[in-house]
């Protein structure tokens, strides 16, 4: 094991609502990699992604999932998301009466609070998203609205990816960021990616299809089909799977 | 205390001191008072058999021997069961301590008619209004704060005259006792043609004893007459409220009253609202925060008189421990009053699984054309939205408080001022710290 794996996922099994999802998942992401995990719909890959998260309902019943060496599997959403864990969520939650730009910095200092950092300022804080920001296309506005509220399916997944580019996590999932989006969001979001792409950190590229792949290039990419990887490979095989189509690919997988 | 023991006891308390009423000596008021009491005598105190108090058992809280409240001379200190949230508000004040207006520690403001019941009596402006009081005979409650009605304020903003700043009128309780008291306050506003102000009340109570206390204030709007109006009441958990809101409203006129309850024992407010005049529009927010074993029911009678007249309600209560929030709405479209557009909105979130809530929408619609709408949900904070605020990292217990105050803060955009709605919004994250979360 060197020192620069970041998740390393073992045999895992969930259970949402007693129906077992994920059966004997095994994943391991090196730090500065892109993953890219492509699925039919029904595969597991929002319970991938919310397993990993810690939502409560998705049980992990047999094997073991670590960041950085240590096991997530009793730790709260906050203590892993402390941990440098971030989920870009496939529907990011409107929640009326919360100013997006408090949210932004209740959670920054949230986390640098956790990790025994120093809170950044008002000032230091407004400098910095609105740098992020501005490479999203985020407006000042949009800032000052209820998070999420009235907000375009564009405008939630550029804030989700603003959240990323603010709170800086060690290892991203982006679940489904592609779904609802148009090219030029996509490509927009594709760029805020990339921009944060980094030696000391990891992506996961949750999508079911190949279209996002092409402007966010991952270093790998894995089928999830029927709650375990069925194969891998490089950026090839998602080509391969937009040609040829889900069945052709897992039927040969199994 | 058995029903006729209690109704003994009040009736008793008006029989043996209405010679010191004030006003005793005014035939328009005396005869006023003896109509009003004769009214609750054939009445009788509001009990759970009557539909609009089946949520709020009064009786029991009215049925114990009690002394009326009297005047206090002593030192002021602006806070209750909380300090009073406006008292860096740059605004003119009117303090009543112990339900008795203090004149010394008052400012009223300049260029409003403002006189009291304990030392002027009832000017003839104000008459009206206790008539249609009287106009009211089931009305048991609002019929015995008119008859023991100890003290009061009659103001009166002239035609056009547009207020600076917030009335604001503290009612403080600064005479803790052992005895259980009870204090009795009518008050009057009267906005003529396209006066504009901002009243502000503070009910700071401590509520050591189980006092009572029954206000009723009743405002009338001229045409294009516009009053903000913004609550906040705070008593201890023994305490009893009981508050009679009572507005017409003519042409054009608005009325946005914000009512927040951030705790008493017992709190019940009936709000009446007489929408007379085409264009008058008015603007209801009522929020909660309870705990512990207190009740808070708010009542509204909501009545489109004549065409195109406008309401929207917003009722929210976050209730932990053993806590209860009741809304009852009531709104009635008279014949022929098209046009009208009237919408209640009632949400409700429990802390706690021994909470409750009750909603219970009355629509009275005699004309056609009108819309009418009204929603409720009573449940817990979003998991989806608690989930989402955890994972960006914040901690359960922060996430949580964020998600109360977001729930109840939303709605004091209603306040439109600024610095106002802001020390609303802190004295309502005070209050909301205070509370427990047991889900």
């Amino acid at each position: 094991m060197g020192a620069a794996l970041v998740l390393e996922i073992e045999n895992l099994h969930v259970t949402v609502d007693g129906r077992e999802i994920l059966k004997g998942l095994t994943l391991a992401v090196n730090a500065g990699e892109v993953h890219a995990i492509m699925g039919p719909n029904g595969s597991g890959k929002s319970t991938l992604s919310y397993a990993l998260a810690g939502r409560d309902g998705y049980a992990v019943t047999e094997g073991s999932m670590r960041l950085a060496g240590k096991d997530l599997i009793a730790l709260t959403p906050e203590e892993r998301a402390t941990m440098g864990l971030f989920l870009a969520m496939q529907y990011p939650v409107e929640i009326p009466g919360v100013v997006t730009m408090t949210f932004l910095r209740t959670a920054l200092n949230a986390l640098k609070r956790a990790r025994g950092e120093k809170e950044i300022d008002a000032a230091g804080f407004l400098k910095e998203v609105r740098a992020a920001a501005k490479t999203l296309n985020v407006s000042e506005e949009m800032l000052k609205r209820a998070l999420n509220v009235g907000f375009s399916g564009g405008e939630k997944k550029r804030l989700e990816a603003l959240q990323m580019a603010v709170l800086k996590p060690r290892l991203a999932i982006l679940d489904e960021t592609d779904s609802g989006l148009d090219i030029d969001a996509l490509k927009l979001v594709a760029e805020g990616v990339n921009a944060l792409r980094a030696p000391d950190r990891a992506f996961i590229v949750i999508t079911h299809y190949q279209r996002l792949l092409d402007y966010i290039v991952p270093d790998k990419v894995h089928i999830l089909a029927g709650g375990r990887i069925v194969r891998e490979g490089g950026p090839e095989l998602a080509k391969d799977l937009e040609a040829r189509g889900y069945d052709a690919i897992v039927r040969e997988a199994a | 205390m058995s029903a006729e023991a209690a109704l003994a006891t009040w009736l008793g308390d008006y029989r043996g001191n209405r010679i010191d009423l004030p006003g005793a000596d005014d035939p328009r008021l005396a005869e006023r008072r003896e109509r009003a009491i004769a009214l609750v005598e054939s009445a009788g105190l509001p009990h759970r058999r009557l539909e609009e108090w089946k949520y709020s058992d009064l009786l029991h809280r009215l049925a114990s021997e009690y002394e009326p409240a009297t005047p206090w001379a002593g030192a002021l200190v602006r806070e209750g069961a909380l300090a009073d949230p406006f008292a860096d508000i740059a605004c003119n004040t009117l303090i009543f301590a112990n339900g008795f207006f203090r004149a010394d520690a008052s400012s009223p403001p300049e260029g409003l008619t403002v006189t009291t019941l304990a030392e002027s009596g009832v000017p003839d402006g104000a008459l009206p209004a206790l008539d249609a009081q009287l106009a009211r005979a089931d009305d048991a409650i609002g019929n015995l704060n008119l008859a023991l009605a100890r003290d009061g304020v009659f103001i009166t903003v002239p035609a056009g005259f547009k207020a600076e700043r917030p009335l604001h009128i503290v009612y403080l309780d600064p005479a803790a006792s052992g005895a259980r008291r009870a204090r009795t306050v009518r008050s009057q506003i009267r906005l003529e043609e396209g006066a504009e102000l901002t009243l502000i009340e503070t009910y700071l109570g401590k509520g050591g004893a189980e006092d009572v206390t029954n206000a009723a204030l009743d405002i009338t709007l001229s045409e294009r007459a516009v009053l903000s109006h913004v609550r906040v009441l705070s008593d201890g958990e023994s305490a009893t409220q009981i508050h009679s809101l009572n507005a017409a409203l003519e042409k054009g006129a608005r009325y946005a009253p914000t009512i927040l309850n951030l705790g008493a024992g017992y709190c019940r407010t009936t709000m009446r609202l007489e929408m007379q005049g085409a264009g008058a529009h008015a603007e209801v927010t009522a929020l909660a925060a309870l705990g512990g074993r207190e009740h808070n029911d708010l009542t509204t009678i909501l009545r489109h008189a004549v065409p195109g007249t406008t309401a929207m309600q917003t009722v929210k209560s976050v209730l932990a421990g053993k806590s209860r929030g009741i809304y009852q709405g009531r709104v009635v479209v008279m014949p022929g009053a098209n046009g009208t557009d009237s919408t209640q909105l009632a949400k409700s979130v429990l802390l706690s699984r021994e909470a409750e809530a009750d909603t219970k929408p009355e629509l009275e619609i005699l004309a056609d054309d009108v819309k009418c709408a009204h929603g409720a949900t009573i449940g817990a904070l979003d998991p989806a939205a608690l989930f989402y605020l955890r994972a960006r990292g914040i901690p359960k217990a922060e996430a949580l408080a964020m998600l109360v105050e977001a729930f109840l803060g939303d709605a004091l955009g209603a306040i439109a001022d600024e610095p106002l709605r802001e020390a609303a919004a802190a004295a309502l994250r005070a209050r909301l710290a205070a509370l427990e979360v047991t889900l």
